[in-house]
């Protein structure tokens, strides 16, 4: 048994770990953030319940917004802390899985760490980004709860809509996460397949190959021009493939260079 | 002996040739070729056995590339070669060091001395020098001169050729050690210097480039350009031997009077003249490199001949038994040398390689034996290498235009080739990549407060009237604007799962007037027309016709436009000129009362790669608040692409409008929409679209129609004009006043007569800045962004794409080898090549249940989250 069955029946009798990176996501998500939602829901609470809005008006509307900003403020660190935690924790076995893919397909275990990163950069003020969206004056449901008379009434229905926004929100940034493993899960497997099957049938070409070639030099019957004939032209794109794609490798180094050179570098020098 | 071994082959070859009948016209090329290379050689040979002559920096390049102003700054004296726009140099200069400064010239061996201001004269060529001279000689304390170096100023090449100055600078340059072309930036890719560096590239390789006149590229932008095409012309040339990274070195240089820069340029040229053993090196290289460039002319001659002239009748043609070996022995020594060398580029090649990699020349010699079937596929091989396949469509950043190219040469040699092992996914992430490149696009919503000029603003933006300015606030499409090579509309329809969803949103909607729009028979008998259209395109000859056309899809005018679910417009260059890439969008509004088509525009917000917000300058109305807030929090953290515009500051003077703005930028800080006020003041533009475009049309309009319309306002026959509405000239007038501070009545026609305040009008408009803003702050970081995705993108595709080559090319090497071999070798690859793929199926195999499981934990993972 290799070492890729090492893996497989690791991450097969897993049924338990599953559960668990579930919940350490789930739970990394939602501690993060439900202390520090919970406070700043509060606040915001007794800002907004208890005073009366009227849309009409420019200083009401003022007022909503510089609370709902500091409430926004008060849960954003915590919110992309619950984000990263979570894309970190349900990536991992991506990235278990391009350590054993690096020896025989390098090219997917980039690709792996490009589709990890473009995640990342995705998923990135998800949470922040929905809350900015539903609690705001904006909101059709958000503004009728801020219409209502100041009380208890009011108080208790805004805190419940603001609690279910913020689940929301981590469901929302839950269902992003998931459609991405997924799209990463099948983009990664069609590629895999793609290119074991590629390989496998390059292998096998090149055996057949060599055998016609053994036997076609015991029947004397091996023409090396005919040969010559086959493989040269293949030869030659690719070389000229090669170069032109080295080429650019290395024009892009000489633009590496000059764009490491800040602007005020350059002024520097030009001073000098 | 090198020399010795080319001459006497040379004269082999050209008795061999004389014998040979209907060859007078390659003869003659072959003698002047040989003539005049080994010529150089032996000169150059003399040279370097005489240990006293000096080393030669020639400096050259067409008229008035700053040459002059070059040396000047490297010697750093009191006496400078005299500069000017126009061309000045009509001698060789040839500088060298002198305790004192002295100027002369040779006159029948004698010297003749010049003092200061002659010598000026003499070297402007407004003092003749003696008939035969063409040289002028001078001594000065320069440090960069000590140590034996001669700099020599030339007079400068012209696209005219054959020139007397002309022939004067290349007879320098075949004398010089090493040579400095010097282009001017500004210019850059004339004819001559392309020219020039394939000259100097033949002649001795030792060169570099320097792009003088830097400061005359105003953006950085510019500067990159001029790199770029820099380094696309120095490209692998200009080996100066022995120095590390002298291949394609180039230096951007400025040598005003206030400013000297010349980017390392003088180091690096102290470098070289310092260090005898670099001087050396580069004189023993540009001895080398002519001799090559011998070898590469007869090489180049014999590989046009080689499969003309039979090298069996070639020695029935000898008269002589004795020299028939000779001239064969020597043929295939010569062959032997030109096979290591591109005929066309001088390259060196491998081997095994039979066509150029660089510019796709098919090496004769090497393929004489092929069948035409492979000959064929070389050619085509060939054919896409040395094409230039640029697509100059891609103008928004070069190296896109640079990677699609790559992308393109790299498809079609696959293709043409047929390399295995390139991947379904790995063409379409090469389709994909080359799709990005060509067709960037960055967008610019535009939403607002009803009336806020959002259409007024466009207008503005673009420079011309295309967006109707009373557009009804019924329409519901969005409406791009872009630059194009004719003026055209292109109309999409809603299909009918749209219009479902648009007829239930709006049957919703507190207003009603939609849904009873929808509902008469007109607008049903309509929907089966339009809905599910595909594209409808028209185009158009004049503005006033697509201005038409736009109003009719844009407006609720005609039924038609409900059914419109995307409208582009296309304005010709002529009219609107902006890069292809940038496209304005017009927006239904954020604050729709029919859900369906504000979401469309929250949705559009979300995408854009720059959102407007016009709000009218004036103190902050819960309509002006509120789209400011949507807009902002539908762009999320991504709050850098929102700008506040704010329109219509025509209506208050500028102090007013200040203090609104100041209202604002207070009000957005303590929103937490930005840290401070100064950060919340630079997303904040104040403008007018209606006076930039008045002032545009008012100085633009020629004079007799100007007046005729201002007449038939004046006289109130009419409420418009074809230009104005009836209060625009008092309008303008005002503001005129106001914005200029004149105290007393401000007549508009001066904005004719005096273009500096139709300028400050223009610039108080606010438009310029804003689109200064759009393109500085905007648009290029969204390239860089884009381009950095296209750049790793890139990256790994092509990383992918080498391997596959490498690959291919060592197997096919391989079965080459072995099948040269023999039995033995044979035996040995199929036993590996089987061995190899039976280890690769079992590991594949691993590597699939690995993956089936990992797919599986993932599957499980999602359900559980």
């Amino acid at each position: 048994m290799g070492f890729f069955s090492k893996l497989a029946s690791a991450v097969r009798s897993t049924a338990k770990t599953v559960t668990k990176v579930a919940q350490k996501t789930v739970e990394v998500a939602s501690t993060a953030l439900s202390y520090a939602a919970s406070k700043a829901v509060d606040w915001a609470i007794d800002k907004l319940g208890g005073s009366s809005y009227n849309s009409g008006s420019i200083e009401s509307r003022k007022g909503v917004e510089q609370a709902l900003a500091d409430f926004r403020s008060e849960i954003s660190e915590q919110a992309k802390e619950a984000e990263e935690a979570s894309i970190y924790s349900a990536m991992s076995r991506f990235d278990e899985f391009a350590d054993t893919l690096e020896e025989s397909f390098p090219e997917l275990v980039e690709l792996v760490r490009k589709r990890q990163s473009e995640t990342e950069s995705m998923l990135a003020n998800t949470i922040i980004n929905y809350a900015q969206e539903h609690i705001s004056e904006n909101d059709p449901v958000f503004e009728r709860l801020l219409k209502m008379e100041p009380g208890s009434e009011k108080k208790s229905r805004m805190s419940k809509y603001m609690q279910d926004i913020l689940e929301d929100a981590q469901e929302h940034f839950g269902l992003q996460l998931k459609r991405q493993i997924n799209m990463l899960n099948e983009e990664l497997n069609i590629r895999l397949e793609q290119k074991i099957v590629m390989q496998e049938q390059q292998l096998k070409n090149t055996e057949e190959r060599y055998r016609r070639l053994s036997e076609q030099q015991s029947s004397g019957e091996l023409d090396i021009r005919k040969i010559e004939e086959e493989c040269v032209p293949i030869m030659e794109a690719a070389a000229c493939i090669q170069f032109i794609l080295e080429q650019e490798d290395h024009d892009e180094h000489m633009v590496g260079t000059r764009s490491g050179r800040s602007k005020g570098n350059r002024k520097a020098d030009r001073a000098n | 002996m090198k020399v010795m071994q080319q001459d006497m082959f040379s004269q082999v070859f050209l008795q061999t040739m004389y014998s040979l009948e209907n060859c007078q016209p390659l003869l003659d090329k072959v003698e002047e070729t040989l003539k005049q290379k080994s010529a150089v050689v032996r000169k150059r040979v003399a040279e370097h056995n005489n240990e006293n002559a000096p080393f030669r920096v020639a400096f050259c390049g067409v008229f008035s590339a700053g040459k002059s102003t070059l040396i000047n700054a490297l010697l750093k004296c009191e006496y400078e070669l005299p500069t000017g726009t126009t061309p000045i140099t009509k001698v060789v200069t040839r500088i060298r060091y002198g305790p004192e400064l002295s100027c002369f010239y040779y006159h029948d061996n004698r010297r003749v001395t010049l003092d200061k201001q002659q010598s000026k004269l003499v070297i402007r060529g407004e003092s003749p020098l003696p008939k035969g001279c063409t040289t002028v000689h001078v001594e000065m304390p320069a440090d960069i001169l000590r140590g034996n170096v001669e700099f020599i100023d030339t007079p400068g090449f012209d696209d005219e050729k054959g020139g007397e100055l002309e022939h004067m600078s290349r007879r320098a340059i075949t004398d010089a050690d090493m040579a400095v072309l010097c282009c001017n930036s500004g210019r850059l890719g004339v004819i001559t210097e392309k020219n020039l560096i394939n000259e100097l590239e033949s002649a001795s390789g030792n060169f570099c480039m320097v792009l003088t006149r830097a400061d005359n590229l105003n953006t950085e932008e510019g500067e990159e350009d001029v790199r770029q095409s820099a380094r696309g012309f120095m490209q692998g040339r200009g080996n100066l031997a022995m120095l590390p990274g002298s291949t394609g070195k180039f230096f951007m240089t400025m040598c005003n009077k206030n400013n000297i820069w010349l980017d390392g340029f003088d180091s690096y040229l102290k470098n070289i003249l310092k260090n005898p053993e670099k001087r050396k090196a580069i004189r023993n290289s540009t001895d080398m490199l002519s001799m090559i460039a011998v070898v590469a002319a007869l090489s180049r001659l014999s590989d046009e001949t080689a499969h003309e002239i039979d090298l069996s009748s070639v020695r029935g043609a000898m008269p002589q038994q004795e020299l028939q070996e000779d001239f064969v022995s020597g043929m295939l020594k010569m062959m032997e040398t030109a096979s290591n060398y591109c005929p066309q580029c001088g390259r060196a090649m491998m081997k095994e390689q039979t066509i150029c990699p660089s510019c796709g020349r098919v090496h004769q010699i090497k393929v004489r034996a092929m069948n035409q079937e492979t000959m064929d596929k070389l050619s085509q091989i060939s054919q896409f290498v040395s094409h230039d396949n640029s697509d100059y469509s891609i103008c928004w950043d070069l190296e896109a235009r640079k990677i699609a190219k790559v992308i393109e040469k790299t498809k079609r040699l696959t293709a043409v080739a047929k390399i295995p092992g390139v991947t379904e996914m790995l063409q379409s992430d090469l389709e994909r990549l080359y799709d990005h490149c060509k067709n960037a696009e960055f967008q610019i919503a535009i939403v607002g407060v009803m009336k806020a000029g959002k259409s007024m603003l466009m207008n503005a933006l673009m420079g011309t009237e295309i967006a109707s300015v009373d557009i009804n606030p019924e329409t519901a499409s969005l409406t791009k604007f872009r630059s194009a090579d004719r003026f055209y509309i292109r109309v999409y329809f809603h299909n009918k799962e749209e219009w479902n969803k648009l007829c239930e949103s709006a049957q919703k909607s507190t207003s009603k007037k939609l849904s009873g729009l929808l509902s008469t028979p007109e607008v049903k008998q309509l929907s089966g027309k339009w809905l599910g259209h595909a594209p409808l395109e028209k185009r158009c000859a004049t503005v006033e016709e697509l201005r038409g056309q736009v109003e009719h899809w844009t407006s609720a005018r005609s039924y038609d436009h409900l059914f419109a679910s995307e409208v582009e417009v296309g304005i010709d260059r002529s009219v609107f000129d902006m890069p292809d890439e940038v496209v304005f969008v017009d927006t239904p509004g954020l604050h729709d009362p029919v859900q369906y088509r504000s979401d469309i525009t929250k949705a559009y917000v979300k995408k854009a790669n720059a959102v407007l917000i016009a709000v009218p300058t004036k103190a902050l109305t819960t309509e002006g608040l509120e789209s400011i807030t949507t807009a902002l929090d539908y762009v999320g953290s991504n709050k850098e692409k929102a700008y506040i515009v704010a329109t219509q500051k025509d209506q208050n003077n500028n102090r007013e409008c200040e203090k609104v703005i100041k209202g604002w930028a207070e009000h957005l800080v303590d929103a937490k929409r930005y840290t401070d006020e100064e950060e919340a003041r630079r997303h904040i533009l104040i403008t007018s679209g209606k006076m930039h475009l008045l002032v545009e049309k008012f100085t633009r309009l020629d004079e007799e129609t100007l007046a005729a319309e201002i007449e038939q306002l004046e006289s109130g026959e009419a409420e418009a004009s074809a230009h104005f509405e009836s209060e625009d000239i008092g309008n303008l007038e005002a503001y005129a006043k106001s914005t200029l501070k004149k105290f007393l009545r401000y007549d508009v026609f001066s904005l004719r007569e005096k273009p500096e305040d139709a300028k400050a009008l223009i610039e108080d408009s606010g438009i310029p800045a804003l689109r200064e803003c759009l393109s500085r702050n905007l648009l290029s970081r969204y390239k860089e962004l884009l381009m950095r995705d296209i750049r790793d993108e890139f990256i790994r595709c092509r990383s992918e794409m080498r391997r596959i080559v490498r690959e291919v090319k060592k197997t096919n090497e391989d079965i080459l080898l072995s099948s040269h071999k023999g039995t033995e070798e044979l035996k040995k690859k199929l036993d590996e090549s089987s061995k190899a793929y039976e280890i690769a199926k079992v590991k594949n195999k691993e590597i699939r249940e690995a993956a089936e499981a990992v797919r599986a934990f993932n599957l499980q993972l999602i359900e559980s989250l």
